[in-house]
């Protein structure tokens, strides 16, 4: 049975630099801006097309303190995935040294089974 | 290497985890609101919430948060600051305003762009938008 809901649609993030979150998404994931929202968030679609994926806004604090992640204890968002193609390790493999080529923290890695 | 030549691409957007306090009172929650669907045991604490098994496996995972968890500051931290989901038709977008004001949730209704959305947080102060392409020529609220 299908419920009410179609399908996971987007991603708001603060962001202590805007500018080089963007390229980040770019850069790593394809991501481009396809316009902005009423309330100024830089929208990011895949390949720069479609629907977005990301509204990116600045935080209003720079130097506020970034998501909280394991093993401290919290209350809230963990992570938000995003599907890759080709549908196999070596590209799975692909994504993960372009992170290492851009300096980016791997936080970890794991085997779900259905899902690496 | 730039975005541009990329051996990979990403599809679409999968899923979203959250740590919680009452799993099974948020998972409630949501399959009542937004009818997802759970399929499988709770695995660990953990309930794996979807729309159409078939089509993803879960678009909302919910755990357990850690004893002695405290909020992340959602209105200042830098991080992720809302999650939105699509819902299939303005009709499933009225029915789940609806609960979401029979279960006295705060609901912002917005409108514009030929859509329509509802924000509104959970439990815990998780903030999440449902979102629903307006019919041609509906009024622009939802009430």
């Amino acid at each position: 049975m299908k419920g009410a809901l179609l399908r996971t649609s987007h991603l708001g993030l603060r962001c202590a630099d805007l500018a080089r979150s963007i390229k980040f998404y770019d850069d790593v994931f394809g991501f481009r801006p396809v316009g902005t929202d009423a309330a100024g968030r830089t929208l990011l679609g895949i390949d720069g097309a479609g629907e977005p994926v990301l509204a990116l806004e600045a935080a209003t604090d720079a130097n506020a303190p970034g998501p909280r992640v394991e093993p401290e204890p919290f209350v809230g968002m963990e992570h938000f995935a995003f599907e890759l193609a080709p549908d196999d390790f070596e590209t799975l493999r692909d994504f993960y040294n372009r992170l290492l080529e851009v300096g980016a923290e791997i936080h970890h890695c794991t085997d779900h089974i259905i899902t690496n | 290497m730039t975005g541009d030549n990329l051996p990979y691409s990403v599809t679409r957007a999968g899923h979203i985890v959250i740590r919680v306090r009452d799993p099974e009172a948020t998972a409630a929650f949501f399959k009542d609101v937004a009818g997802f669907n759970q399929k499988g045991l709770v695995q660990r604490g953990m309930h794996f919430l979807t729309s159409d098994f078939d089509e993803n496996h879960h678009m909302l995972l919910v755990r357990p948060a850690k004893p002695g968890a405290t909020a992340q500051d959602r209105h200042a931290a830098i991080g992720m600051a809302r999650v939105s989901f699509e819902m299939r038709d303005a009709a499933r977008f009225d029915v789940a305003v609806a609960k979401l004001r029979e279960k006295g949730i705060e609901v912002e209704l917005d409108a514009g762009g030929g859509r329509r959305s509802v924000r509104f947080n959970d439990f815990d102060g998780l903030p999440f938008e449902f979102w629903c392409r307006a019919a041609a020529g509906a009024a622009a609220l939802g009430g």
